[in-house]
């Protein structure tokens, strides 16, 4: 099937909302302030490993609620809830560290309104995805992202980044050190906000890592990766890319977890 | 809104380890010196460095100290064991920063020796008897790599599992430091509970290292029989 220019220059528009984004991909449901905690649900805990002294081992449950998502030349400001879940334990004789996923939730978010008003055809949203990847190696969040990149248009597969050459955040509290032109950054450290259960108020960043390019977008072969790239100015190199996380985080060892 | 200062409880793990060395002398067999029946004081010295870890939604927090010493007072029967003295001293963490680990309390009382034999292993157990209201070991941390200093976390033995430390004689060819001519103790993955402190605190410790163990004054050896 023949797409018209119209349709094409749409998509482009589309594309190029779709890197503004997947920026965003953190914002898409109410956006929770500091002073609205948001739910914490224990029950999407994942399962420990059978080895696993469950002494040792604690179920997270992270909600990104605000800050900033640079990608290349897109920057977004996220509005809606990320929320990972996740376990992470060691073992008690050799301090050997590991990490379950549980879940990843990120509503899609509008990157571009319609260009005739419409909400499906010619808009576009973006809608980060997990990836793999998730451990906490050097006392950092690290977990591997694409930002799925949502329009007729473009088809049913477009995404920044692969399975396979995914967006790496290590996402951490201290100061970065990334390659010019950016510069350090800093986190900030964990606050009690509440104890019942414990909730901490906390900001992790990393502006060290790079963006891959688009991956099947047009007709999920590609024909479209171009456009996306052109906008978003994929791929993006380290340093020139920025990721802010203001999070809340609640924890609850497995001993509390039947 | 309070500052989250403690998110560690690395130290706890060394005060449970501290613990499990003094609080029972050798009990429920026989505790000779020389050849004869020993009641006193012993002393435990660490052989290498001593470990303690818990865990926070960031990973774990690995503290290790290079110097833990132990007085305890056990009777030749294993019996009426003391935790009298924990000195724990040069820990630092895997987050860049330092951790100071005291016991408060102190004396700990309950628990025993068993003379409990394992093919090719221990030849006996030192039992803290769980739960020990008396146990206190508090740990401060401090975590520059997380922006967080002067976190307090308290730990003891609040459940019904004791804390257990394998007891090799000084003739066991598998202790674990053969080179040390002496008794020796292993500590391996024992677990402290939280009992109090910052709410962050991990809710459990692990402590691991290696012990000599000798009389108190005197430095003589000490042999775990039936």
């Amino acid at each position: 099937m023949r797409i018209s220019l119209r349709r094409r220059l749409a998509a482009g528009t589309a594309a190029l909302t779709l890197a503004g984004s997947l920026l965003g991909a953190v914002a898409a449901a109410p956006a929770a302030s500091a002073d609205t905690l948001p739910d914490f649900d224990f029950s999407a805990c994942p399962d420990l490993p059978a080895d696993a002294d469950p002494q040792f081992w604690q179920c997270n449950i992270a909600v990104t609620y605000g800050g900033t998502f640079k990608l290349g030349s897109i920057e977004t400001t996220i509005e809606s809830p990320i929320t990972l879940v996740y376990a992470n334990g060691f073992d008690p004789v050799t301090y050997e560290p590991k990490t379950v996923f549980g879940s990843f939730k990120a509503s899609k978010f509008l990157v571009q309104p319609g260009l005739f008003g419409d909400p499906f055809v010619t808009a576009i949203y973006a809608q980060p995805k997990y990836a793999g990847g998730l451990n906490t190696d050097g006392g950092k969040l690290n977990l591997n992202l694409t930002v799925s990149v949502q329009n007729p248009l473009l088809g049913s597969r477009c995404s920044i980044g692969s399975s396979s050459a995914p967006i790496a955040l290590q996402l951490g509290i201290g100061t970065t050190n990334p390659p010019p032109p950016n510069t350090p950054i800093s986190g900030e450290p964990p606050v009690v906000v509440s104890t019942n259960p414990v909730v901490l108020k906390t900001t992790v960043v990393d502006n060290a890592f790079a963006v891959p390019r688009a991956d099947k977008c047009g007709l999920d072969l590609g024909l479209e990766n171009w456009l996306v790239n052109l906008y978003a100015g994929l791929p993006s190199a380290a340093g020139n890319n920025t990721a802010i996380f203001k999070q809340y985080a609640s924890f609850k060892p497995y001993t509390e977890l039947s | 809104m309070r500052k989250l200062g403690k998110i560690a409880i690395p130290i706890v793990g060394s005060a449970a380890l501290l613990f499990g060395m003094t609080g029972t002398a050798f009990a429920s067999a026989t505790i000779t010196s020389g050849g004869a029946p020993y009641t006193g004081d012993v002393l435990g010295t660490n052989l290498g460095n001593v470990t303690l870890a818990g865990n926070s939604f960031l990973g774990p927090i690995i503290n290790t100290c290079t110097s833990a010493s132990l007085g305890a007072y056990t009777k030749y029967d294993g019996t009426d064991g003391k935790l009298n003295s924990v000195s724990i001293s040069g820990c630092t963490n895997n987050r860049h920063g330092t951790t100071t680990v005291t016991a408060t309390g102190l004396p700990y009382i309950g628990g025993h020796v068993d003379h409990d034999p394992v093919s090719g292993g221990r030849d006996g157990k030192i039992v803290i008897d769980a739960p020990n209201s008396a146990v206190d070991v508090k740990a401060i941390l401090d975590l520059p790599d997380w922006g967080l200093m002067g976190v307090e976390c308290h730990y003891g033995l609040t459940t019904s599992t004791p804390l257990s430390i394998d007891v090799y004689n000084p003739s066991n060819s598998n202790k674990p430091e053969p080179s040390n001519p002496h008794g020796q103790g292993k500590l391996a993955g024992q677990s402290l509970q939280f009992i109090s402190g910052d709410s962050v605190c991990p809710a459990s410790a692990s402590a691991n290292g290696n012990f000599q163990i000798v009389t108190d004054p005197g430095g003589a050896d000490l042999e775990l029989g039936a």
